[in-house]
């Protein structure tokens, strides 16, 4: 799949851009071969990898035993399991992939537990006008759903 | 102050209020205790205790709740131990302890059944930390995989034992055609 779609990229770029240097296309097909071979050995080696994921509005860049606390009371229970399925994007110690925006959800895979749902530390907001006699006191809290991310993994690639 | 302080320091009073934003504050970093869903989830919460009066008027919520809810509740989570204590004229409070030590109360003084469902319903999914500040919202256990970027990371070596300055390294790259460059290709054409 990889391979159709960086095909398409490289052929566009050729026709389309100007370059201060003429542009070559050196040997694309086995060059892309060859990076994405070492690009799967490396997965099978199992290092760590991280993912960036499109979660809760923003873009979080997460791996294997993450912390990450979410705005508001989302509709799910402590101890479920979820799987984060908008993956951005790749990475491991020698080589990083993009998606187009996203990357296919069989190839990657992002698992999240439920931890704990509680409320955000008040912040307080104070109304205080002299000779007035008005005093308000706003105290802001929201609740937060913290997730902790139990595996990033790549196959398929 | 006990050994052991409660989960919430917070008083919902005028002058604590002030001491919060104006005063020494809490912050902390996001954690959870015991390593929790690194490899499973398992319930922080250990014990539940519901104090209350048989008569008076402050503690109908907790009854009502009692009757009809506590069961259903205590069937859904078995790991939780869940006591019903009934003290003559006591204000209703519902005290849960949590895993790490910490223990939490919640003063139910003339709640109704359904706002002593939500509290209870936080109770059992908090994690027993107590609600600080958060320095972040997200923590990391590794701080970087591909290492930390600089402004020389990706450049290329080559400039290590040249002389500078060098023409060929000063001159400024970019994918765009330059004027002067655009009229020579139209020449050559």
């Amino acid at each position: 799949m990889l391979r159709s779609m960086t095909r398409g990229i490289f052929s566009k770029i050729a026709k389309n851009r100007r370059f201060s240097t003429e542009p070559q296309i050196i040997e694309t097909e086995k060059v892309q071969q060859e990076v994405l071979e070492a690009i799967s050995k490396e997965v099978s080696s199992s290092s760590r990898l991280f993912a960036i994921v499109y979660v809760n509005g923003r873009q979080w860049k997460v791996s294997d035993g993450d912390l990450i606390s979410l705005e508001g009371n989302l509709p799910l229970n402590v101890g479920d399991e979820i799987k984060l399925e908008k993956v951005l994007m790749v990475g491991g110690t020698n080589f990083s992939i993009f998606g187009r925006p996203f990357l296919d959800s069989n190839s990657v895979e992002v698992d999240a537990v439920v931890v704990e749902k509680n409320t955000t530390n008040p912040e307080l907001k104070y109304v205080h006008l002299n000779h007035n006699q008005t005093k308000i006191v706003n105290w802001k809290s929201d609740e937060a759903t913290v997730l902790r991310i139990k595996s990033v993994i790549a196959k398929n690639i | 102050m006990p050994a052991l302080p409660r989960v919430d320091r917070l008083k919902p009073i005028y002058t604590a209020a002030k001491a919060l934003n104006f005063g020494w504050r809490f912050s902390d970093f996001l954690k959870i205790p015991n390593y929790n869903g690194i490899s499973r989830y398992t319930n922080q919460l250990h014990r539940v205790t519901f104090r209350f009066c048989k008569q008076s008027e402050d503690s109908v919520g907790v009854r009502n709740f009692i009757e009809e809810r506590l069961v259903e509740i205590g069937k859904q989570n078995p790991s939780v131990v869940i006591y019903a204590q009934p003290v003559r004229n006591t204000t209703p409070t519902i005290r849960a302890e949590y895993g790490n030590g910490r223990q939490l109360q919640i003063n139910a003084k003339n709640l109704s059944m359904d706002d002593i469902t939500k509290d209870v319903h936080l109770l059992f999914s908090r994690s027993g930390n107590p609600v600080t500040k958060l320095e972040s919202r997200q923590s990391a256990l590794v701080p970087s995989i591909q290492g930390q970027w600089t402004p020389i990371t990706w450049l290329s070596t080559a400039m290590n034992t040249e002389n500078l300055p060098n023409k060929n390294l000063s001159t400024f790259k970019s994918c765009k055609t330059s004027a002067t460059e655009y009229l020579q290709q139209k020449n050559a054409e």
